[in-house]
């Protein structure tokens, strides 16, 4: 498994350089020049053409494309990602700032869509053709289907708008530093409520069908019927030979889902202002800030790739029957 | 043996026994917490306290943004008759040429941590914004900055000193001196500032706002709203404002205007743009557009009046034909525009030689139609782009004009009017910057444009600092664009506040943005 892991690493260098290749010179030969933000762009103040050389030569954009490559591979594997065209400030230290916010939003969604999720799908597949479950198959599907931006909408138009239960945006309320520590802490939670809940509920739907079908193939396999022939009880043929054998996909799921940890969800994160990496990817494009582009791209590749492999590592660890080692030689 | 559900109930001793106790007590003390959270020891009065929506960005670090005139005097700044007046400066008065101004400085204006402002501070400020590192000003606008006295000082400008005055606000020396120009928009003084005017910095939230105080030393008096927050919530601004959480969002589009304008509890303001048009670009070595003829057929085609009401903006704005200065427009003193005149459009393009002899509603000449493309960038997806597009399409149609639309994404769009590959292009100018106008219309123009004279005025526009003389040249300029139109002008662009009726004091279209004119607003409570 160590000589697996290794070699995958190893695997990964030439991929992520790929990557970040292919990143910097799609968004160096897109037409146009990043310093139009400046010249042409309306509704701002119009730079001097001298700021706009100064600025050029500040960021190395007078250098030809190869010299721009090679200063930005280099910078990156020192954790440089250079200067926000936008904002003018260290892309390093934005992003450092964002991932914080990401990460609270993030892992609540991972942790509201497993227990959901789980929980639906463990109910729908044991009481399969039920009441219950029909209602949770046809509510699941209903859910996947919502646009999750339609979702937020209307949740906060209904919870926030009219009935004011929940605020419509942001990280804290704004006396949140007179509060109480417990009060703090409440403080937080009622603002992560609603997005927290979109993005775990749309998650959720999808662990709960795809949980019901995994669950549902396993229960007839032929160890689980050994298993109910020798005389378990049926919570120990569930919990205990059931469950853990269709648990292996599903997390292979969530290993994959680094990148989203991180990465954030854009638009969940853009209607309620919460100022994480998918807002701050939001803004970037929209501004045409390419060092900033280019960072949240990397990044988002890199975990990418990093989930992918955690995700196959994972496989094997939890799952006895797959092994990466080299069959022996007889 | 059958399928058969899970039935599990816990028995007595197990664990949910052992917990359920502890649960529901952290439960109800969190539903109490939860209760009580907002109200503790709050600062906020909201018969007080006015609450917008911004940008944390556009507050950290950026100069170029309304919220310094919050805490930050300007030397001088426009006032809604079109006129320079005195903030810092008490007075002022330029050489002969204008290159040069001296300024007598309030004496009676401090530093929120009580040290004085001195011409010093105004010396440092334009050394600073203009140094390389820190790239917010030209180097060359400012060649020698001359400090006579403690309230007097002399800047002896070059060109573009004129245009980029109304911005430049004075930063403290005292507490910046020593910092590092490298990191400029790093300062931490920027999430504590220290500023001269009619708001002083109280706190700063990071990700979540910043708030002011009413200055009580404020020269003019201490303004009667107490505190301002700016919450950096700029994402979710229509939705903060309906919730009641903020007083005031700009930047509204058509689509949430529409949706406001109904609501009786806020008030739309429209602000004129003093500096910036929307516009259509026609290639004038076209061999259609090329014809002075066609080009003003076309302009005098479209309903501009019917364009603004169409955008929902007041259609008794002002329209003009050319180039503007910020006196021009804010005194009317500009010439009367080329009206909505869809027959002697006709009869021009009849006289060019332009005639539908086939009855299908587009003009030939010589087997040719009278058919051009005209590019529209990214922000064709913005509000009202659209349907100002598609109007204009319409109107020019109705005198057997087509326009065909190329939808680009903005840089391409900038990419191709850089290289002067479009027939006709409908985006934006900046007449307040004359750089961007000699980009569009000076000498080896994108757009095909050759006259030697507008190129002369152009470098004179550039160079002329005395204000009524620069009305003179921007006056010569518009008689050129309305006989050759070179560019059609649509309208002056509009940008749109949306308040709620308790902040009284704003009014369109001069004193429509909250952040500059924050120190005459007040607040009365409706009943």
């Amino acid at each position: 498994m160590l000589k697996y892991t290794l070699k995958r690493l190893l695997l990964s260098v030439p991929l992520v350089l790929g990557i970040v290749t292919v990143t910097f010179f799609i968004s160096h030969l897109a037409p146009g020049d990043p310093m139009d933000m400046y010249l042409e762009q309306p509704r701002q103040r119009q730079l001097d053409p001298e700021v706009i050389d100064l600025l050029r030569k500040k960021y190395g954009l007078d250098q030809p494309i190869h010299i721009q490559y090679v200063t930005w591979v280099k910078n990156i594997a020192k954790g440089d990602f250079g200067v926000s065209f936008r904002h003018r400030r260290p892309v390093r230290s934005m992003i450092l700032e964002a991932i914080p916010y990401t990460l609270q939003l993030t892992i609540l969604a991972i942790i509201l869509d497993v227990l959901i999720g789980l929980t639906l799908g463990i109910i729908s597949a044991v009481k399969q053709y039920s009441a219950l479950d029909k209602t949770v198959t046809v509510g699941s599907l209903a859910v996947y289907a919502i646009p999750s931006f339609w979702l937020a909408l209307m949740l906060v138009m209904i919870f926030s708008v009219n009935l004011s239960w929940f605020p419509t945006s942001q990280t804290r309320s704004m006396d949140y530093e007179y509060m109480s520590a417990l009060g703090k802490l409440f403080d937080r939670l009622w603002h992560l409520a609603l997005p927290v809940f979109v993005m775990g509920v749309a998650g959720a739907a999808s662990t709960a069908r795809y949980m019901r079908n995994r669950l549902l193939e396993v229960l007839n396999e032929e160890y689980i019927v050994a298993a109910r022939a020798r005389g378990f009880r049926e919570r120990t043929v569930i919990v205990k030979h059931a469950l853990r054998n269709a648990l292996i996909p599903i997390i292979t799921i969530y290993g994959m889902s680094l990148p989203f940890l991180l990465g954030g969800a854009t638009v969940i994160e853009t209607i309620f202002a919460w100022p994480g990496m998918g807002r701050l990817t939001v803004g970037a494009v929209a501004a045409r800030d390419y060092p900033l582009i280019m960072a949240t791209t990397t990044i988002a590749a890199l975990l990418t790739v990093f989930g992918n492999l955690l995700a196959d590592i994972t496989y094997a660890a939890v799952d006895p029957r797959v092994s990466y080692d080299a069959p022996r030689r007889r | 043996m059958g399928r058969r559900g899970v039935k599990w109930t816990p028995e007595p001793g197990h664990a949910a026994h052992r917990f359920a106790p502890t649960l529901t007590r952290i439960l109800l003390l969190g539903l109490t917490s939860f209760a009580c959270a907002g109200r503790a020891d709050s600062t906020f009065s909201r018969s007080s306290t006015v609450t917008l929506t911004w940008d944390e960005d556009a507050v950290i670090g950026a100069l170029d943004s309304e919220a310094r005139f919050l805490v930050f005097l300007p030397l001088t700044a426009w006032n809604e008759r079109g006129e320079l007046e005195g903030r810092l400066a008490r007075s002022w008065e330029p050489s002969p040429d204008h290159r040069e101004l001296t300024y007598h400085l309030r004496t009676d204006v401090r530093w929120h941590d009580g040290a004085p402002v001195t011409a010093h501070d105004v010396a440092f400020t334009l050394k600073l914004l203009t140094r390389p590192e820190v790239a917010e000003m030209a180097p060359s606008t400012v060649e020698s900055v001359t400090v006579h006295n403690d309230s007097t000082v002399t800047v002896r400008a070059r060109s573009t000193w004129y245009s980029d005055q109304w911005w430049a606000v004075v930063l403290p020396r005292h507490l910046l001196e020593n910092e590092d120009p490298n990191d400029f928009r790093e300062w931490e003084f920027w999430k504590r500032p220290v500023g001269n005017g009619p708001y002083r910095f109280h706190r700063y939230v990071p990700r979540t706002l910043m708030e002011f105080e009413a200055n009580p030393d404020h020269y003019r008096g201490k303004p009667r709203i107490e505190r301002v927050v700016l919450k950096f919530a700029s994402g979710a601004a229509l939705t903060e404002l309906l919730s009641g959480n903020v007083d005031a969002v700009p930047g509204v589009t058509l689509a949430q205007l529409r949706t406001l304008a109904s609501d009786r509890r806020f008030e739309v303001y429209h602000h004129v743009s003093v500096e910036e048009a929307r516009v259509i670009y026609w290639r004038t070595d076209h061999p259609i557009l090329g014809d002075p003829r066609v080009r003003k057929a076309l302009t005098l085609a479209i309903d501009r009046r019917g364009l603004l009401q169409l955008l929902d903006f007041p259609s008794d704005g002002p329209l003009v034909d050319g180039p503007f200065t910020v006196r021009q427009i804010v005194q009317g003193d500009l010439p009367e525009p080329l009206p909505h005149d869809p027959d002697a459009a006709r009869g021009l393009l009849a006289a060019a030689g332009w005639i539908d002899a086939d009855g299908d509603g587009i003009r030939e000449r010589d087997g040719t139609e009278l058919r051009f493309s005209a590019v529209v960038g990214g922000y064709f997806a913005q509000p009202g782009w659209q349907e100002m597009v598609i109007f204009i399409q319409d109107q020019l149609r109705g005198v057997g004009a087509r326009m065909d639309i190329e939808i680009l994404a903005f840089e391409i769009a900038i990419d191709r009017l850089r290289q002067g590959d479009f027939e006709a292009e409908i985006f934006w100018i900046n007449v307040a910057s004359v750089a961007w106008m000699q980009r569009s219309l000076g000498e080896g123009n994108r757009q095909g444009f050759k006259s030697p004279r507008v190129v002369e005025l152009l470098d004179r526009a550039a160079a002329t600092l005395d204000p009524v003389a620069r009305d003179s040249v921007y006056k010569q300029l518009a008689e050129i664009f309305r006989e050759e139109l070179p560019v059609t002008f649509l309208f002056p662009d509009v940008w749109s506040w949306v308040a709620h009726r308790r902040l009284r004091g704003l009014s369109s279209p001069w004193r429509v943005d909250p952040l500059t004119y924050m120190e005459y607003l007040w607040l009365e409570d409706e009943p």
